[in-house]
């Protein structure tokens, strides 16, 4: 799906946000590719669908989704599932991801990333519903490995175990988020390094690189956030190379959400990841 | 109940009312109870950004610190938590909660004026659809007219509110320094005919034509509803014109 990225810059994308689309547009800056949030296109008409057609006539796009909740034990929200296929069949995206998360629950949606157990129950209950997706849309969609806070005192996998499992369970391809793996490692005291040691080559589809901050409590103990609000660190851009080096050579996107700088910021990080293609 | 149905609705219950969900959680390093508060922190952040992006008026008007302290105290005490993955419709009953939210109850525009900011959110994102020019009405015959319907734009929103929400929107807009709000309403119409949603103050007389026309009247019907007494119909049909009000006609049966 992604063979006809071949050079290193057509590999590194960027993460686009609405600040930026008139620089764009204005500028044509010599990106690869851009990642959109999918739910930020939902709406029916409007300046961001009109944009989002305009940046897709320049460049190729991957629809990155946030609220699907793949992970829900009640199954997907079929509205939610429609409106993405409608936003493929308008964008003809180049890649489609969506998260191993949970965020709806009784009929509630909580906008974050919430983290499943890594339980048979749970892989079975993953497996249907990205079955389920991957028929209504139509195509595969890449899973991204999550940045995790807390680890279910129930979980029988790891989670590289879980998530190998899981992809050939579905046929479908990881979404590998080195920042992720590094957040979720320190968090846990895991290994990253034996973590991306683990997976194979052909296992993955896409990779993200982006930001993180620390957050210190009240008792001194502290924890590593996902806020894709600052540069990749030097630890993970060390994992990626390790990465790149096992042979993993995939379309790679910068991923910079919170405290936007100028498009200029997130173009040079852009060309670091290049660099290490 | 499945295990993990049981789990996830317990994190609810841990989101809503505080109830214990650290029991499940591995304890190694951090307090279960601090890891668990990033997600409860990351949940209250995205839903206030929800509103920040919603109401960006409002913000405007009463400060970031005391918006978010609103948005906070809606998010726990209204239990109002969006049903769906797009955000973008959440939020619409904010500007009820603020006429109950203590620090900002005596500013009586204020919920009204997150109403109308609510229509301008709703404005944004309409279906598109091309406005009508003069051009497009050249082919109606006289003995067509009675029972011409006009079609607002998709975007377009009607609001009437007895405060005037147009001297609020002006100290906003930088239009004028502090000022001592008249006595008196407003009526507004919101629209997007392209890319920019305009908000237009209105007369009574404009507004209630324009009112009629969207439930469904005819145009002679509406004229009918109004006072035609200071009116003209050629500049009300210029600025809707010009301003991209209306998207369709058609011919009552």
């Amino acid at each position: 799906m992604s063979t006809h990225l071949s050079n290193n810059e057509e590999l590194v994308g960027v993460g686009l946000r609405h600040p930026h689309f008139s620089y764009v547009l204005e500028n044509k800056p010599r990106v690869g590719w851009f990642e959109v949030h999918s739910e930020n296109f939902f709406q029916k008409g409007g300046p961001s669908p009109a944009f989002l057609k305009e940046i897709r006539e320049h460049y190729p796009l991957s629809l990155h989704g946030v609220g699907l909740s793949l992970g829900s034990a009640e199954g997907l929200n079929l509205s939610h599932l429609e409106k993405i296929k409608q936003l493929i069949d308008c964008t003809s995206p180049f890649l489609v991801s969506e998260h191993l998360s949970w965020s709806t629950v009784s009929s509630v949606f909580l906008p974050d990333l919430l983290p499943v157990p890594y339980t048979e129950e749970a892989l079975n209950i993953l497996s249907r519903n990205i079955d389920q997706a991957q028929t209504a849309l139509g195509r595969e969609i890449f899973i991204e490995n999550p940045s995790s806070y807390m680890e279910y005192k129930d979980s029988t996998y790891t989670e590289i175990d879980f998530l190998k499992t899981l992809c050939k369970k579905t046929g479908t391809k990881l979404l590998l988020d080195i920042n992720n793996i590094f957040v979720s490692a320190s968090n846990h005291g895991w290994d990253a390094t034996a973590y991306i040691k683990e997976i194979p080559s052909e296992l993955v589809g896409e990779i993200h690189l982006a930001g993180h901050a620390m957050t210190t409590f009240e008792d001194g103990s502290h924890l590593r956030v996902d806020t894709h609000a600052s540069h990749v660190c030097d630890e993970v851009w060390d994992l990626f190379s390790q990465a790149v080096g096992q042979g993993i050579r995939v379309p790679t996107l910068i991923e910079w959400d919170s405290d936007l700088p100028d498009f200029e910021t997130l173009h040079n990080e852009a060309k670091k990841a290049e660099a290490y293609l | 109940m499945s295990h993990l149905l049981s789990l996830q609705q317990d994190f609810l219950k841990s989101f809503r009312h505080g109830s214990s969900f650290e029991d499940n959680i591995i304890v190694n390093g951090p307090s279960p109870q601090n890891r668990l508060s990033i997600y409860h922190n990351n949940i209250v952040q995205a839903l206030i950004n929800c509103l920040s992006i919603a109401y960006p008026l409002t913000w405007k008007l009463i400060g970031e610190d005391c918006a978010k302290g609103a948005a906070h105290t809606y998010i726990h005490t209204e239990k109002r938590l969006p049903l769906e993955g797009n955000l973008y419709e959440w939020g619409e009953d904010f500007p009820n909660f603020l006429t109950k939210y203590k620090p900002t109850q005596k500013l009586a525009y204020l919920s009204d004026f997150a109403r109308l900011e609510w229509l301008m959110h709703l404005s944004y994102s309409a279906e598109d659809q091309r406005p009508l020019t003069g051009e497009d009405f050249k082919d109606i015959k006289p003995e067509q007219f009675e029972s011409l319907l006009l079609m607002l734009h998709p975007s377009a929103h009607l609001f009437s509110s007895t405060q005037p929400l147009d001297q609020v929107m002006a100290v906003l807009d930088d239009e004028v320094e502090g000022i001592t709000l008249e006595k008196r309403g407003s009526y507004a119409l919101v629209v997007r005919p392209l890319r920019k949603v305009n908000v237009h103050w209105i007369s009574e007389t404009s507004f209630t034509l324009y009112s009629q026309l969207q439930k469904g009247d005819t145009l002679i019907e509406a004229l009918e509803k109004i006072s035609l007494e200071g009116f003209q119909f050629h500049e009300f049909l210029s600025f809707s014109l010009k301003n991209g009000v209306f998207s369709n006609y058609a011919f009552k049966s």
